[in-house]
């Protein structure tokens, strides 16, 4: 065995620990700079929620949301449709939710953390329309949101 | 100490600038709900009351001056209703207004205003309250959203979410105008 190669082992284990302990720390790291309403910090409307991309395959249009940790969205408000005239989008599929009872406006479902929205559509639209609605918990609520998404196809 | 331990040091020791400096970062950016004092004139907001009627932000000037966006469909802007209710009666003759820009339609607010015994003007709109809010230091789109101007037109506070009921008497005391001019 060479002295390069010799070297190269020597130092794979200690490379190996550090890039774990990289992506541990940077892992670490996303979770605290994830935008977080919880210390009363108020997030803007796209921070709250962040959008996934919006994609489809085999008939099936699925879309992601990500609500910052204290962010709840309206389960009944949560709509997508076909921006053109063309393939029909079917009755969106959504997580069951939880039980959010508002002071105001009684027991409503709400939808927290990652929510995968998934709909058949025979043919691939364009564009989505995306409409969603949510507050962060006892701070703010954030008006009705459209996004326009292209929709990228896995097939 | 070995070679593979300094690289292992290193490559910690960035990775930990790097997560410190982005934390650091994003709490300078983000708008925390306190209480900010930016300063500035106020701009001139003109928006329609529920009758249609135009109303405009300079016909209260003279008056410590609390707009206070809201929306029927936002549950901290109803929970603070009531206490900008107690402050407007408790603090009016002493030459504060308290404006409710709504981000509704007309219909809502006309049925859920009444319910809640709102004393003091309540506008109403869409877009166009997007844009007074955006005109009024508004980056986030969250309700509730409160500026308070004094009565020489000067923007003295901007808060998302509600208020605490000390703080808001606290500024309140603070930025009244005085006793003569107010009579």
């Amino acid at each position: 065995m060479g002295h390069r190669q010799y070297a190269a082992l020597k130092f794979a284990p200690a490379l190996v620990v550090a890039l774990t302990a990289l992506w541990s720390a940077s892992a670490l790291a996303g979770s605290w700079l994830k935008p977080s309403p919880q210390d009363d910090t108020v997030l803007s409307a796209a921070d709250a929620v962040q959008v996934q991309p919006a994609l489809w395959r085999n008939g099936e249009l699925t879309v992601g949301l990500d609500a910052a940790p204290g962010v709840y969205l309206y389960r009944d408000k949560l709509s997508v449709e076909a921006v053109d005239p063309g393939p029909a989008v079917g009755k969106l599929q959504l997580p069951a939710g939880d039980l959010h009872e508002d002071e105001h406006f009684g027991a409503v479902k709400v939808l927290r953390g990652r929510v995968i929205a998934t709909a058949s559509a025979s043919a691939m639209p364009r564009q989505i329309r995306l409409r969603y609605q949510g507050c962060a918990e006892n701070l703010v609520c954030y008006p009705p949101q459209i996004r326009i998404l292209d929709v990228e196809s896995l097939n | 100490m070995s070679a593979g331990l300094k690289s292992l040091l290193i490559v910690l020791g960035l990775g930990l600038v790097a997560a410190g400096g982005g934390y650091g970062l994003y709490r300078h950016l983000a708008s925390p709900s306190s209480v900010d004092e930016p300063g500035g004139q106020a701009p001139e907001i003109t928006l329609a009351d529920l009758t249609g009627e135009k109303v405009s932000l300079s016909a209260f000037r003279g008056k410590l001056v609390l707009v206070n966006f809201w929306a029927t469909w936002c549950t901290p802007c109803l929970h603070e209703i009531p206490m900008l209710l107690d402050m407007q009666a408790r603090y009016g003759e002493r030459g504060l207004q308290v404006i409710g820009p709504a981000m509704d339609t007309p219909e809502a607010v006309r049925n859920g205003a009444p319910q809640l015994g709102i004393n003091y003007p309540v506008l109403v709109g869409d877009a166009e309250i997007v844009d007074a809010m955006q005109a009024l230091g508004d980056t986030l789109g969250a309700l509730p959203y409160s500026v308070l101007i004094d009565p020489n037109g000067e923007i003295v506070v901007r808060k998302h979410g509600e208020f605490k009921q000390p703080e808001l008497e606290q500024l309140i005391e603070r930025h009244l105008p005085a006793p003569s001019r107010a009579e």
